[in-house]
């Protein structure tokens, strides 16, 4: 009977929250299409082929992946941000609070909800960059799995962000100062061993870098970072970073007086 | 099976800053009972409730709702739990269907059950003809009132209202004790506070009356204030009465030595 009510609870979260971000799918999903519409456009295509083949693909191949993974991020890491620290501002989390609704239920429903727009957006930005490109998804399979596992880790990431932020400027603060810029540096647009040392080896600390790495061996069977790393490290950074999130909501931090 | 719908043992509570807001306050309210919460502003009331359901971190003591313990046993407590919360506390760009439908779902009911018993309590509140609009364009008194549809729509065995007429018409108010008469001559427990001494003498079975959060008083407006308290400002008004219990006058009804 328990398992039937928190599954019932869980659903109504995810139900809320995917309501919510589609109420404004204009704001919350075109942007990332539009962004990876442009660099696939300018990069991939006006300044691409002058740049010839990187990894064994034509340039535009070689970004697509991680402009599909930028919008996933993205959209799951502010997605949770934002519904949480929302949820907090207007005082609706106590909604939940007051339910018979454990921690690990809602930190599982915000991280379900950041995924799933994650996803959403990913595929519109995969749905319009195809075309502009000769790619074949070679291992379906590992390219879901990153693509889940790293809308997860940056939905907990999110959910962080959403539970100590005190103002609507510290929800962007993370996104603009710290995730963009991992992004970008992450191997999105060029392999790291290309860059001048100590960049190549710094780039190494840079957890985006195996994650892109592994998406691009999902769809272009080319890995140039880590290999098997994406596989160990992708899911015990989020597993941690999920962990972390349910003990800040389980000991009422930033949420209970 | 136990008796006491809540039953408080040693409630401490202090906020930074070092004020306690409770300093040991026990507290034992039976099934069925109408019980009323009176007390200055600062007296601890709303920590009392908050301590109960979930919205305030509990330091010492103990709480129990129909004998469980609602931070190990949620499911078990706080699911016949139901709180009317003293300021608004939903999301004001969320449909009002939506708002209790997901509450009901919060609580466990299935989708196709939340949607019907979402309908009932509408209907019960006199928002039926608003189900689809959002809640900022609502007047004071009807967030009250959708505030008390969210509370009831699982059908809870114990009904929690934090100052739930504050700010309401005389019209809104006599609506909103009716129901709460209603409530509880179906079997409903409730537990209200109020700075009304009206509403407590003309409802409550008992009231507690706290004071820089020790329980001072608990006992049937009769004993407390006297059968023969009126409205009046003179010796026997309420208002009198009431002042005179927190100065540390006897109760009025009690019997002299």
């Amino acid at each position: 009977m328990n398992a039937t009510i928190l599954w019932n609870a869980y659903q109504g979260l995810v139900i809320k929250q995917v309501r919510r971000f589609l109420r404004s799918w204009v704001q919350n999903l075109l942007p990332s299409v539009v962004t990876a519409s442009l660099f696939m456009l300018i990069f991939g295509h006006f300044v691409g082929r002058d740049l010839g083949r990187m990894g064994g693909a034509d340039y535009a191949d070689y970004i697509m992946p991680g402009l599909v993974l930028f919008a996933v991020v993205t959209n799951a890491y502010n997605n949770s941000t934002l519904a949480f620290f929302g949820a907090r501002l207007q005082r609706h989390i106590e909604e939940m609070l007051v339910a018979p609704m454990p921690a690990w239920l809602i930190v599982a429903g915000f991280a379900t909800a950041g995924v799933l727009r994650g996803l959403m957006a990913g595929a519109l930005v995969l749905l319009i960059a195809l075309p502009m490109t000769s790619l074949e998804i070679r291992h379906l399979g590992s390219g879901l799995l990153v693509a889940v596992l790293s809308a997860l880790l940056f939905s907990f990431a999110g959910l962080l962000n959403g539970i100590f932020a005190r103002s609507f400027d510290d929800t962007s603060v993370i996104a603009t100062f710290l995730l963009t810029p991992l992004i970008y540096l992450g191997g999105v647009f060029y392999p790291i061993e290309r860059l001048p040392a100590p960049w190549d080896t710094v780039s190494l600390a840079n957890p985006m870098v195996y994650i892109v790495d592994g998406f691009r061996y999902s769809l272009l069977d080319d890995g140039t970072a880590g290999g098997g790393w994406t596989f160990l490290v992708l899911p015990l950074v989020t597993a941690m970073t999920g962990l972390l999130a349910w003990w800040l909501v389980a000991r009422g931090i930033r949420i209970k007086p | 099976m136990s008796q006491a719908a809540i039953e408080l043992q040693g409630l401490h509570k202090t906020y930074k800053g070092g004020q306690p807001a409770l300093a040991g306050v026990d507290l034992s309210v039976p099934r069925g009972a109408f019980h009323g919460l009176l007390g200055p502003n600062g007296a601890g009331k709303s920590t009392l409730i908050g301590l109960m359901t979930g919205l305030v971190r509990l330091e010492a003591g103990s709480v129990r709702l129909f004998g469980h313990d609602p931070e190990r046993d949620p499911v078990a407590a706080r699911r016949r739990v139901g709180l009317v919360p003293q300021e608004v506390n939903f999301n004001s760009f969320e449909p009002i269907n939506e708002i209790i439908e997901t509450q009901a779902m919060y609580y466990g009911l299935p989708r196709r059950r939340a949607r019907e018993r979402t309908r009932v309590v509408l209907e019960r509140v006199g928002l039926e003809e608003r189900t689809t609009r959002k809640p900022w364009g609502l007047s004071g008194g009807m967030k009250r009132r959708l505030m008390l549809a969210r509370a009831l729509v699982h059908e809870p065995e114990l009904l929690i209202l934090d100052e739930p007429t504050a700010g309401l018409d005389v019209e809104a108010r006599r609506d909103t004790w009716a129901l709460l008469q209603e409530l509880n001559t179906a079997g409903t427990t409730i537990l209200m506070s109020s700075h009304y001494l009206e509403e407590m003498r003309d409802l409550c079975q008992t009231v507690a009356v706290l004071k820089e959060g020790r329980l001072i008083a608990n006992d049937t407006p009769e004993r407390l204030f006297g059968a023969d308290a009126g409205s009046g400002t003179g010796d026997q008004g309420l208002e009198t009465r009431f002042l005179r219990l927190l100065e540390g006058g006897e109760p009025e009804g009690e019997e002299k030595p």
